[in-house]
């Protein structure tokens, strides 16, 4: 218990520390972002360093973040690489298909805004363009450790969500993904 | 079973969309299976989902801007994109790159064929079910992107070539670094080999699948080693040399039969030969005759337009052979840049050897064939 | 024997078939008409083992590509310097690269074809399957249909794409995306 006691805050602990008192909020913030599951989105050369992130040396796993193939398993989707526009509506689609609270984070270049690619006929200039995204991430491609800080970005921000707000950090992500016209 | 009971059950053909987005990690391909129980009736593959234009965008940059979007074509072996574009526009330019500067490019090229097949080796035991052969083909995987770290500053994508020769030369203490890595290197693959390659559920799993025949590996117009695994010698190292590897000293794996098993240990043997050759290379770097050596050619200059023509330069990239044909108009854009990318390619014969395989099987034939959708979409 | 006599012993049948003057650098290059392409390979193929496809492609030379085919201003505008333009001609240009493996050759086939709106060549599907989707994405890009070939549709660019993209004269036509 001393873990959680250190990291919940406004605990009230009631004389002869049996019972301790603490808001919800924390509790489930604290619930959430212990443990952020992941959709494996790799869609280009950003996928390889969030591959490199899993494995021995940068060991995502000590965080809690443990890879779903599947979206109806996850909690956070990491869109890893260039959004070309034969893949805009598979996303949308994978999107949706994930249960609230999600969060999206976008990893590199490509995915903020286009990247290196800002002319190309084929390419969404970002892929905040079809969903709300939470945290943008630089870097062409960012390294495995500036991706476990984007997580802990994130953490920071879900730490800040309450109950009373509905399950979405955000406004926007109250109402879903964006509808294209 | 009586003899009522012994009809078979019809099953009716099923359509199934296997990707884009799916858990083995080789990108965004789509192959729309047919299927009929667990047998695939029809497969088609649909490619495109990471097209970015990269060939109109060659267009719009001059030559140095343009090399930086090749490192992104096979983003698991960025050296080799480098190396063919800076060939195919030195020999529209009739610029060679000074001898010292042509062993670092063969020695960063192997060097990242480790990597990278390395990449495919953790992978490929990640889509048979095994979990570990991926954190042991990563922790040598960290120690080569050290090395490229402290060559160039970037892990993955590097864009250290340059039309001429390569960026920068080698720092002081990299050739000691890069020998202690072979060093501990060379048993691992011994390892792999307990690991994977003696593994009885992963070679039922491999042997015999997906076997493609000689003459239609041929016609299809793979390359790399899954062209090898057919039993065709066929390397652009020894066929068509470039650079300095008509010095070097390796023989090239060949398999038997074709089937995913053989493609999987060509590469795996492919990895003892570059580490030969990347030893190789130090001693040659490390020689009186080449030290301290030229790592630019003289005379190339900053806003580069080489004289109107065509070229093509092709090189041994780990996914097969990758080709660009470049033409120029005299100006500072490439007129037109196209790539010949291998994982294109060999992602067609798809719709002829997965006809008759089981739905477990489509996994191994992909991973088997090594694809980078970078590639294949460009 | 060496790619020239086997070009001598092919230019008796087809007079159509020449050295080209500004080769590939550095493989030898021929030019040759789109009526005798697919018979030009069969014979490579069947009686001088030319039996692998490198690389099928082509080059649209109307002049530098036009900046309005960039969704945003490019980096660098084509045609931008002086020689750009005068080497402009009205024609698609489809390249082959076809190799023998057992003998180590490599041969360059260039076709010229008018830039119209039916631009067509004789399809090498069936001859080199390796064809097949080499020539799907040149249609895909250029728009230049190959006869013969079974499955002709677009291979790389989204559904949502309007003309060809690597024409020069491609406009780019803002969708919902952009």
């Amino acid at each position: 218990m001393g873990i959680v006691l250190d990291n919940l805050s406004k605990i009230e602990t009631l004389p002869g520390g049996e019972i301790a008192l603490a808001t919800s909020d924390s509790l489930i913030n604290w619930a959430r972002t212990s443990s952020l599951w992941p959709l494996t989105f790799g869609l280009a050369c950003c996928a390889i360093e969030m591959m490199a992130a899993y494995a021995a040396r940068f060991d995502f796993e000590r965080m809690g973040v443990f890879p779903r193939p599947t979206p109806r398993q996850a909690d956070v989707m990491f869109v890893a690489g260039t959004v070309a526009k034969k893949m805009a509506e598979p996303i949308i689609r994978i999107y949706k298909q994930m249960p609230e609270p999600k969060f999206v984070i976008a990893m590199g270049g490509c995915a903020n805004c286009g990247g290196p690619f800002y002319d190309s006929y084929s390419v969404v200039k970002g892929v905040d363009k079809i969903i709300p995204v939470d945290v943008y991430l630089p870097g062409c491609p960012p390294r495995p450790e500036a991706l476990m800080y984007a997580v802990i970005k994130l953490q920071e921000k879900i730490r800040k969500m309450k109950v009373k707000n509905g399950s979405g950090a955000t406004p926007l992500q109250a109402t879903g993904s964006r509808k294209l016209s | 079973m009586t003899k009522e009971t012994s009809t078979a059950i019809k099953a009716d053909q099923m359509f199934i969309n296997f990707g884009p987005q799916h858990p083995s990690t080789h990108g965004v391909l789509r192959i729309a299976l047919t299927v009929e129980g667990e047998v695939v009736i029809k497969a088609r593959p649909d490619v495109g989902y990471l097209h970015r234009g990269m060939e109109k965008l060659f267009e719009a940059r001059n030559y140095s801007q343009a090399l930086v979007l090749t490192d992104r074509l096979d983003y698991t072996s960025a050296m080799h994109n480098n190396l063919a574009y800076c060939l195919a526009v030195e020999k529209l330019a009739g610029i060679e790159a000074p001898l010292r500067a042509q062993y670092i490019r063969v020695l960063v090229s192997e060097l990242n064929r480790i990597a990278s097949h390395l990449v495919f080796f953790g992978t490929f035991g990640v889509d048979m079910g095994a979990f570990t052969p991926f954190l042991y083909a990563f922790r040598e995987r960290e120690m080569a992107l050290d090395l490229f770290e402290m060559l160039c500053g970037g892990r993955l994508l590097y864009s250290y070539m340059r039309v001429g020769g390569v960026s920068a030369d080698l720092p002081p203490g990299w050739i000691e670094k890069c020998r202690e890595f072979i060093t501990f290197f060379k048993p691992r693959l011994k390892d792999y080999d307990t690991l994977l390659t003696s593994n009885p559920i992963f070679r039922s799993r491999t042997e015999g699948v997906g076997v493609i025949g000689a003459e239609r590996a041929v016609s299809w117009g793979l390359s790399g080693p899954s062209l090898r695994g057919s039993g065709v010698n066929f390397d652009v190292r020894k066929n068509d040399p470039y650079c300095v590897y008509d010095k070097m000293n390796f023989t090239v794996p060949l398999g038997k039969t074709g089937c995913c098993f053989d493609r999987y240990y060509c590469r795996m043997l492919e990895m003892g030969q570059s580490a030969e050759m990347v030893l190789q290379c130090l001693d040659a770097l490390s020689g009186a005759e080449l030290n301290p050596g030229e790592v630019m050619a003289k005379g190339v200059p900053k806003m580069f337009k080489p004289a109107a023509g065509q070229a093509y330069a092709h090189v041994e990239a780990s996914r097969g052979d990758l080709g660009f044909f470049a033409v120029s108009d005299g100006g500072l854009n490439p007129y037109r840049m196209h790539v010949r990318g291998p994982s294109f390619i060999n992602v067609a014969i798809l719709q002829e050897i997965l006809a008759g395989c089981k739905i477990a099987d489509v996994v191994a034939v992909l991973g088997s064939l090594d694809i980078v959708l970078g590639e294949v979409d460009r | 024997m060496t790619t020239e006599e086997i070009l001598a012993n092919l230019q008796t049948s087809f007079p159509g078939l020449a050295k080209a003057e500004l080769p590939i650098k550095n493989y030898p290059t021929w030019t040759v008409p789109a009526q005798s392409l697919r018979v030009v390979c069969e014979r490579l193929r069947s009686k001088f083992s030319f039996d692998y496809l490198d690389v099928v492609t082509a080059t649209d030379w109307s002049g530098p590509a036009s900046p309005k085919g960039y969704p945003r201003s490019p980096a660098v505008t084509p045609g931008a310097t002086p020689a750009a333009g005068a080497l402009a001609r009205d024609v698609f240009e489809v390249v082959y690269i076809v190799s023998s493996l057992s003998a180590g050759l490599r041969i360059c086939l260039r076709c010229e074809i008018p830039r119209t709106e039916g631009a067509s060549v004789p399809s090498l599907y069936g001859i080199f399957m390796a064809a097949d989707w080499q020539e799907r994405e040149v249609y895909d890009m250029f728009g230049i249909k190959f006869e013969g070939h079974p499955n002709l549709i677009r291979i790389l660019t989204p559904e949502t794409q309007q003309g060809y993209p690597l024409r020069k004269d491609y406009e780019h036509i803002p969708d919902k995306f952009d």
